[in-house]
């Protein structure tokens, strides 16, 4: 018989200590809070509940669930622009968090603009999200570390599946090779947005709101082989590949192109050797490029611009865990990173103008750096009352640098610290610590309209990024409620800003860590959280009040200002009704409410005239300061439907609508160089959002 | 364009039960929704980032000018970006403090008083004239907020004269048609250094009864021209401009060929040129376009020689730069820098310059 294959998103949104996800829990043996529902007294501090049925019903624009989506509707997550799914996590940069597959970060981790994962929800069996209290293998990042693992293929019988939904197309296939040793999963995934937009342009017979020509080309595939060779180890071998590229023609003089993608190749093993240890090692190739172009004819100078950057990178790491006595917990492990950054820019001139001649075309700058981690983690319990989670991390850093010949040396420390003290069964204190250190920058101070990151690295200017934050709450639970409440405190040393935006295409790129300042960032909030789980309706309501601020010397008259997606208020509030449910099929309601303080950009104060030599008049913008503009509240609202047919073969539909509200929540800026004014680009309006899926 | 999705339906159909078959229907529907529902995305709208602000500053604009007896200076705030008009600033004391290079003389002050709007002027006092190499201070002094302080020190310059040159072409003995320019020197055995100077040309290119118009492009052999304005273009690109009278022609038509022989292959620069001074013996200048000869027609036109305190130039420059990339270059926009001002607690320029008007023929 078939045996059924899940094709439903099965997330398991773990609490943020947990990592125990598959059957001989190889990597943590520590006790797990793994929690589906509701296990309160186990979660610990800075963990959200994530209930699988209300993230597979939740609406997006996509039409396909997506668990970034649902990472941003948490407490102390900001989000970026509409649609996007960067996260800024407690005042950190987009660059200070870490997507790990199978524990190889993963750079560019969307797709089609950030509205959905890069990776195919079929094929990751768990995901851990953490915030405070890291572990020790968890290093390198400064904000966040979401951890994805992906599932392995069925050792007994194969298994296909489909997936459709508003811009993504699907197949996953999970069969032995041979039989209860070695077994493929497979899953390939491609978007017609493209032909799709085409097909509507030709529909509406031209242009759409000035916007032509457009191509898109979106696809990930992803391979899994797993041996079971003995009961006490496996071996894996995966290959994951994700491309997105998109090019399109405004207002006919003026081409964009933007793309990026990811290449993993992973070798893994897991064992277990004698008197209780554990063992996990593997080594890894990590690929990721993105770039970011303009073709624009200004008054007959026709301007190529650009930003690209590649990032490679091979990974070689093992952690040995021991269970202990049920009391204490010890892991224990290294990792070796060798990684080569690429970052730059170009810009060509043709056509007519003073500019011909002054092209700077993108060379390459590879920087080379390699950085070896010892870390060490302990565990203690007393029963269900307490616990306390204490990991450190010593780093040695080595690069070369551009500047002189000298190798840029460093030696960084890091300690993270988790305690939790239950004082009545329903009520729990919680409080984390972290010191933590990043060896790679993401620039603040792109300009407005541009969305790629430019990563670049640590070097003798720029030193590696370090947090030090502080969280503090509590938990209570009582009968179908659950409440968090707790504040935090963050501060940034080494945060890099470019200084002139406008020199970002310039020839002295080649120097860019000559136009960047140091600085640094604070971040305070509190965050609550309220949850309830009914047999009929479920409520999740999460709100942050929180304050972020950058200083840089030279910047803003020294004085400090808003980080771009400091968000004074966020608020989401989602609830799910059942209305039926019984042997044949279930009905449910599903609403997302999403309030946000904008975001800030820097905009012109204000105007003067000046004149020329030949008394000829114009006028000049006025900068009063950086991030001195808030943009409008951002205000979404989402309503959806889910059929599900507990049929021979089990189908479920998702119907719903994107921001009912029809509210024109913008996506990116573009400037209009014939008027010298800048437009607003939104791109979804209100709009409708399915998907559909079958079990075979 | 529907293919995929009727083939996926399709499938769907044969594979699954009945229900299936009914969400067929449903999914179709979708689909049409989905596609149409397309055509409601990508909503472009403009946006007027205004941020606000309250205080914005103050706005000076002063160039003293040895040559006038009042001077002249514009006081007003810079306007938020949807303010619809400048507000000027009539309440305030404004004065500049002079300092002649010779130290025994003594330390002049001269006020300014509102005329009418953001037009403020100097009171008329021969003692207190603006003198070449005199360094000046300009103080504004407005309610509730900081003084505001400037300098600048007033250019060294001097009349340029203009020469011709004369060459025999065949048996006729024609001017040429560009200018030679050599300096005036109060004294040919010292040299005295001047300040950088701007050269444009300004005359009436079409007919007589119209305004002067700058000439659109210039070309110089000095060795110290500044090239931040060079048009790309060549001297030996250029064509003639205007009615052909072919009789006429047939005669000038030499004098032409023979300054293209004698002026290298330069290039041509927007409008003005830059010198970073002008201490040569002599050097060549043309304005263009190149016009057809006409018998007859009267030039009224004419170099204008502006010599800049070294904060105005850098202003002028700094203008002229940024206009070119706001126009050309798609990277200028992303710049936050603020264009170049000399006042400090305010935006603008406070300088001084000395200007001649010469003369030119062209023919």
């Amino acid at each position: 018989m078939t045996k059924r294959l899940i094709l439903f998103i099965s997330l398991i949104l773990l609490p943020f200590c947990v990592q125990a996800q598959d059957v001989k829990e190889l990597r943590d043996t520590l006790r797990s809070s793994l929690v589906v529902s509701d296990k309160p007294a186990e979660r610990d501090a800075g963990s959200r509940i994530i209930e699988l049925p209300a993230l597979r019903t939740m609406v997006s624009a996509t039409g396909e669930a997506d668990p970034i989506k649902f990472v941003q509707t948490l407490p102390g997550v900001s989000t970026g622009v509409e649609g996007s799914s960067a996260i800024y996590v407690r005042g950190g940069n987009v660059g200070s968090n870490q997507t790990t597959l199978d524990g190889v970060p993963i750079y560019g981790g969307s797709h089609l603009l950030g509205l959905t994962s890069s990776y195919p929800a079929d094929v990751v069996s768990s995901m851990n999200i953490r915030i405070g209290g890291f572990r020790g293998d968890e290093g390198n990042m400064t904000a966040s570390h979401i951890g994805i693992r992906t599932a392995d293929g069925s050792f007994s019988q194969r298994e296909v599946g489909f997936s459709a939904s508003s811009f993504i197309l699907g197949g996953t296939v999970s069969t032995p090779i041979v039989k209860d040793r070695l077994s493929l999963l497979a899953s390939a995934r491609v978007s017609p947005i493209g032909p799709e937009f085409r097909a509507v342009q030709a529909m509406a017979g031209g242009a759409l709101d000035s916007l032509s020509r457009v191509r898109a080309a979106v696809y990930d595939l992803f391979a899994k082989v797993k041996w079971l060779r003995d009961e006490d180890n496996t071996y894996s071998a995966s290959i994951f590949t994700s491309r997105d590229a998109y090019s399109y023609c405004y207002g006919g003089d003026s081409n964009e192109r933007l793309g990026w993608g990811n290449m993993i190749i992973n070798l893994h093993h897991e064992g277990n050797l004698r008197k209780g240890w554990a063992v996990e090692d593997g080594i890894a190739y990590n690929r990721f490029s993105n770039s970011q172009g303009i073709v624009r004819d200004m008054s007959g100078t026709v301007n190529d611009i650009a930003i690209v950057s590649s990032l490679d990178e091979i990974t070689a790491d093992a952690v040995y865990s021991h269970a202990g006595t049920g009391r204490v917990g010890f892991r224990t492990g290294f990792r070796e990173r060798f990684t080569w950054f690429n970052p730059g820019t170009s810009s060509t001139f043709s056509g007519s103008g003073s500019l011909l001649g002054l092209d700077s075309p993108r060379t390459d700058h590879i920087t080379h750096s390699s950085i070896t981690t010892v870390h060490v983690q302990m565990d203690i319990r007393s029963g269900e009352r307490f616990h306390l989670m204490s990991s450190s991390r010593i780093n040695a850093f080595v690069a070369d640098q551009q500047e002189t010949s000298h190798l840029n040396f460093r030696i960084n420390p890091e300690l993270s610290l988790e305690a939790g003290l239950s004082l009545t069964s329903w009520l729990k204190f919680e409080a984390t610590a972290d010191w933590t250190v990043q060896y790679h920058h993401t620039l603040e101070g792109i300009p407005l309209g541009w969305s790629a990151d430019l990563i670049v690295p640590t070097s003798i200017s720029c030193p590696p990024e370090q947090a030090r934050q502080y969280y503090a709450g509590i938990f209570t639970s009582f009968g179908q409620h659950r409440v968090t409440a707790g504040a935090y405190d963050k501060t940034m040393h080494n945060l890099v800003y470019f200084l002139d935006a406008g020199q970002l295409f310039s020839p002295t790129i080649s120097g860019w860590s000559n136009n960047v300042k140091v600085g640094r960032g604070t971040s305070r909030g509190v965050e609550f959280l309220y949850e309830k789980d009914g047999e009929r309706l479920d409520l999740h309501a999460a709100y942050t009040l929180s304050k972020t601020d950058r200083q840089f010397d030279m910047v803003n008259n020294n004085l400090p200002f808003p980080a771009k997606f400091d968000r004074r208020h966020i608020l989401n509030v989602s609830a799910s009704y059942v209305l039926s449910d019984d042997d044949r099929r279930r009905i449910s309601l599903t609403g997302l409410y999403a309030l946000q303080s904008g975001h800030w950009e820097t905009v012109a104060a204000g105007e003067y005239p000046v004149f020329s030599i030949t008394g000829e008049e114009s006028t000049f913008d006025y900068f009063s300061g950086v991030n001195n503009y808030e943009m409008p509240t951002y205000v979404r609202l989402d309503i959806g439907c889910n059929f599900t047919f507990r049929t021979r073969y089990e189908q479920s539909l998702n119907i719903g609508v994107y921001n009912v509200l029809n509210r024109h929540n913008p996506l990116s800026f573009i400037y209009d160089d014939k008027t010298r004014t800048w437009r607003k680009v939104s791109l979804f309006p209100i709009m409708p959002s399915f998907s559909y899926r079958i079990e075979l | 364009m529907f293919g995929p999705h009727i083939a996926y339906n399709v499938l769907i159909a044969y594979v699954c039960n009945v229900e299936t078959i009914y969400l067929f229907y449903i999914m179709r529907n979708i689909a049409c929704i989905f596609l149409l529902s397309l055509s409601l995305t990508s909503c472009v709208e403009t946006i007027v980032f205004d941020p606000g602000e309250k205080n914005l500053p103050v706005m000076v604009t002063c160039l003293l000018d040895p040559d006038h007896d009042v001077q002249k200076l514009y006081l007003q705030y810079v306007k938020g970006k949807s303010a619809a008009e400048y507000v000027p600033i009539e309440d305030a004391e404004v004065y500049v403090t002079s300092k002649y290079f010779v130290s025994y003389l003594p330390v002049d002050t001269l006020h300014f008083h509102n005329v009418h709007g953001n037009l403020w002027e100097s009171q008329k006092d021969p003692a207190k004239k603006i003198k070449e190499g005199g360094e000046y201070h300009l103080s504004v002094i407005i309610p509730g907020r900081e003084t505001i302080h400037a300098e600048t020190t007033c250019p060294t310059a001097y009349a340029p004269a203009l020469y011709t040159d004369l060459y025999e072409v065949g048996s006729w003995t024609e001017h040429s048609v560009y200018c030679q320019i050599k300096p005036a020197y109060p004294n040919e055995n010292k040299q005295i250094r001047t300040s950088t100077v701007w050269i444009f040309a300004k005359g009436k290119l079409k007919k007589k009864d119209e305004c002067d118009e700058i000439y659109p492009y210039m070309v110089t052999d000095h060795p110290c021209v500044d090239d931040f304005n060079v048009n790309g273009r060549k001297f030996s690109e250029l064509e003639l401009i205007g009615d052909n009278d072919g009789q006429v022609m047939q005669v000038f038509w030499p004098a032409y060929e023979n300054m293209r022989r004698m002026m290298p292959d330069l290039p041509m620069h927007d409008e003005f040129i830059r010198l970073e001074h002008m201490d040569t013996s002599r050097f060549h200048l043309l304005a263009g376009p190149l016009e057809y000869p006409q018998m007859g027609k009267p030039h009224q036109d004419y170099l204008n020689f502006t010599f800049v305190s070294k904060e105005y130039d850098e202003y002028l420059r700094n203008v002229y730069t940024r206009n070119q990339k706001l126009d050309h270059d798609l990277t200028s926009i992303f710049s936050t820098a603020n264009a170049y001002s000399n006042i400090d607690g305010g935006v603008g320029i406070f300088g001084s310059e000395v200007s001649y008007k010469v003369g030119f023929l062209l023919n």
